[in-house]
């Protein structure tokens, strides 16, 4: 029989450096498949206007298009679009900020890096647990949202919000820590492998899609790429 | 919406397209995560009631999403519930904007191509509204 120092030791060291590796192929098997799709263009094709000097002027500066990305569709949106901001910063920021992580990091890499209280901690797993919550109920009761949502939806709902859930009850103590604290490290893997293969790969293609293609509505910078 | 009878649906053809976009439209389909947050820009779902069939994402998912999924068993029945979508439903303004950068006028422009090519076109004469929609100030 497998005791908690056993299994710890094995999902924080091989089952972990597993999940990383398949998070990491399957970050470089989508771009890989993203640069066969598309094709580099040649200069006179890019967008550019005779006599214009720079992208900065008419409106084409990088502060007007991240105003387009950020307003143009959520005008009408604000609520949904605040949390989805406060969300995503949260959700990004969160794992590499907090206490308990930084100190695995300095146990097995001798590594150290500057930490938030445990507060702010607190604070931030609850703006990212609220905000998954807004996001359920809106693909449980709005119409419109209703009428696009899968399963898969609800699927990277609750790997999001597996890992903060567990990390919350398990720092606090709430249920036994050692069940919580394993649980906490198992969604944690199984939602960084999930990243490459399932909606989650948004992260991905989020900044691809905006950074690298011919300019568009779309992009932030104006890129050398266009689809076959 | 007007299928031509006497055509068979060539699913040897509709794969072919298929294929040589296939890795856009997989991506683009994994990466609409459902927000919603495009139907605000599409005037149709505007002055419509809000209704949801006019939701951009909605509009490709049960489009090309729809022919794309049951690619390996197409029938005519496919093409009839996608072709509602992208004949009635959808103007090809591209004046929908998706915050994660998918081009879903490009998307739903390539299911009418789809369509086109196993001789599906919009039936005008039966998408013409008995009332016209009433102007809403945006």
């Amino acid at each position: 029989m497998l005791n908690y120092n056993q299994i710890y030791l094995f999902i924080t060291g091989p089952l972990f450096i597993l999940s990383l590796l398949i998070f990491l192929s399957g970050t470089v098997y989508q771009i890989f498949w993203f640069v066969r799709a598309t094709r580099k263009v040649e200069p006179f094709i890019k967008n550019k206007i005779p006599g214009k000097k720079s992208n900065n002027e008419n409106g084409n500066s990088y502060s007007h298009r991240f105003n387009l990305l950020i307003n143009k569709g959520i005008k009408t949106n604000h609520v949904t679009g605040f949390v989805s901001l406060i969300f995503h910063l949260s959700l990004i920021l969160t794992p590499f900020i907090i206490f308990p992580h930084h100190m695995i990091l300095k146990s097995y890499l001798n590594i150290t890096l500057f930490s938030v209280s445990t507060a702010t901690a607190d604070i931030l797993t609850i703006i990212v647990l609220v905000s998954i919550l807004y996001f359920l109920l809106r693909r449980i009761f709005i119409k419109q949202v209703k009428a696009i949502t899968s399963f898969n939806d609800f699927f990277i709902l609750l790997i999001t919000a597996a890992p903060f859930i567990t990390g919350f009850i398990s720092y606090h103590q709430f249920f036994n820590s050692e069940i919580t604290t394993i649980l906490h490290v198992l969604s944690g893997e199984i939602m960084l492998a999930a990243i490459p293969f399932t909606k989650l790969v948004h992260m991905i293609f989020f900044f691809i899609n905006r950074f690298t293609l011919v300019k568009t509505e779309n992009s932030l910078r104006e890129g050398n790429r266009i689809w076959q | 919406m007007a299928i031509a009878d006497k055509h068979e649906i060539d699913r040897k053809y509709v794969n072919k397209i298929l294929k040589k976009h296939k890795f856009r439209i997989k991506t683009s389909l994994k990466m609409c995560s459902h927000c919603s947050l495009c139907s605000d820009s599409c005037f149709l779902y505007m002055t419509n009631n809000r209704e949801y069939n006019y939701v951009p994402s909605y509009k490709f998912i049960n489009s090309l999403g729809l022919i794309y999924k049951k690619r390996r068993k197409l029938t005519k029945e496919v093409f009839e519930k996608a072709s509602e979508h992208i004949w009635k439903d959808c103007v090809q303004c591209r004046r929908c904007y998706c915050p994660l950068g998918v081009d879903i006028p490009w998307l739903i422009s390539l299911a009418r191509q789809i369509c086109r090519s196993q001789g599906i076109f919009p039936d005008h004469q039966n998408m013409v509204r008995e009332e016209s929609p009433r102007t809403v100030h945006i």
